[in-house]
């Protein structure tokens, strides 16, 4: 997009020093014209979806989803990385996701992790520390709860 | 003896513009030297992306020191070389700053003492180049010189290098992500809008000394297009760039870039609507 317009400049400085610059310097070349149309679509393009988003439906509340992605083994660790994905309109703060191990009925261990923010329609990524091999055991996963920013 | 007059007087020119170089480096840079997301930037952004920033900064100074025209220079390799005396400058002033800080340290890895500076040079060197400029006053300009800086094309450089100073300074910190997570969309439109009434009014409306001279006649259509239009455009573009580099926008929404565009928007466009101004 940057590079675009910057094209544009140069092509702007071919165009503007040919023939009718005016004693202050400020011609209109037909560059600068193909420019503004350019910045209007980029401006009108920006504010047309930002609006469009306004009247839209507007969740109060974030939807989250978390899902393992892979386990790793790091130190004395193992590391489930996870992925946290909010589905709505509304941000999550201080989202807190949790992990447990279990064997049956028995949690045999849990860990905690704490994601910043989860902005709207985005993904975060974290990770769980777990001494025993989650492999082993049935891994849970879920979202906690969070604080609106 | 002429000759070594002369050579020593050449030779104390270059040392008062070094001088004021790295008043400019330090002027510009120190909110950034002194941002806790700055150093922390400097290890967790992507080196690519560190990489571009510093390619795009040579272009830029030289832009910077052609379009500025305060100084009688005899060709592009001259502010070429006036783009690295900015650059190594900048350098010199960030590690003397950082260490005494304590933010860099000789134990640290390399790369994050490199992260830590590179971000520190880009903003520095802007500031470097623009004071050698800016304080070697303009009574001497000439002509041509003048109608260079009042090209189209100088003009949008002189925003988009506003836009870079007023914006560098806030857009690290974690409150741009964060009052764009407060805002509601109809909020974010406004602040749009205030950009770019700002942006106008600043230039065109409220006759600050050394706004630029409009030819009578000129349509308010034609200017608002060609100037304020294009200007808020090129603030967005730095503004997502900005963001882009300091990772913010990955695994986001594209709702949440455009807010967080428009939020770093609004220093961005001042900056922009001021450089005209000042520089």
């Amino acid at each position: 997009m940057a590079g675009n317009e910057r094209e544009t400049e140069k092509g702007g400085a071919e165009g503007g020093s040919g023939p009718a610059p005016s004693s202050n310097g400020i011609a209109e070349s037909p560059w600068e014209w193909a420019t503004a149309a350019l910045g209007a679509v980029i401006v009108a393009g920006l504010l047309g979806y930002v609006g469009h988003h306004a009247v839209s439906d507007r969740s109060e509340v974030p939807s989250v989803a978390v899902e393992a992605a892979e386990t790793v083994r790091a130190g004395d660790s193992h590391v489930v990385r996870f992925r946290v994905l909010n589905g709505s309109s509304a941000t999550a703060a201080a989202l807190l996701v949790s992990g447990e191990l279990r064997d049956g009925q028995i949690v045999v261990e849990r860990s905690e992790a704490r994601i910043d923010y989860l902005p709207p329609f985005s993904e975060r990524e974290g990770g769980l520390l777990f001494r025993a091999d989650p492999g082993a055991y049935e891994l849970v996963i879920r979202p906690e709860g969070y604080s609106e920013p | 003896m002429t000759v070594r007059s002369e050579a020593s007087g050449r030779d104390r020119d270059f040392l008062v513009g070094l001088a004021r170089a790295f008043a400019g480096a330090v002027i510009f840079a120190l909110p950034m030297l002194m941002t806790m997301e700055m150093w922390f930037i400097g290890f967790y952004v992507e080196p690519l992306r560190l990489l571009l920033l510093l390619v795009l900064l040579v272009p830029l100074l030289t832009g910077l020191a052609y379009f500025s025209g305060f100084k009688q220079t005899s060709g592009l390799l001259e502010e070429v070389v006036d783009s690295f005396v900015a650059v190594a400058v900048a350098a010199i002033m960030s590690v003397v700053v950082l260490a005494l800080f304590r933010i860099v340290t000789p134990d640290m890895p390399a790369r994050e003492i490199v992260g830590k500076l590179a971000l520190q040079i880009f903003a520095g060197s802007i500031g470097a180049m623009l004071a050698q400029d800016q304080m070697g006053g303009q009574s001497d300009m000439k002509d041509e010189q003048r109608k260079r800086r009042a090209s189209y094309p100088a003009v949008l450089l002189m925003m988009a290098a506003g836009a870079l100073f007023l914006g560098l300074n806030v857009a690290p910190t974690e409150e741009m992500v964060l009052l764009s997570y407060k805002m509601d969309p109809w909020r974010e439109l406004a602040l749009a809008l205030l950009s770019i009434v700002s942006m106008h009014a600043f230039v065109f409306a409220v006759e600050f000394p050394g706004a630029p001279e409009v030819r009578p006649g000129t349509a308010f259509w034609s200017l608002f297009f060609r100037y304020t239009v294009v200007g808020y455009a090129l603030v967005l573009a730095i503004s997502w760039y900005l963001l882009w580099t300091f990772g913010r926008t990955d695994g986001t929404g594209y709702e949440e870039i455009a807010s967080a565009t428009i939020v770093l928007g609004f220093p961005c466009a001042i900056g922009a609507a001021a450089a005209r101004l000042v520089l």
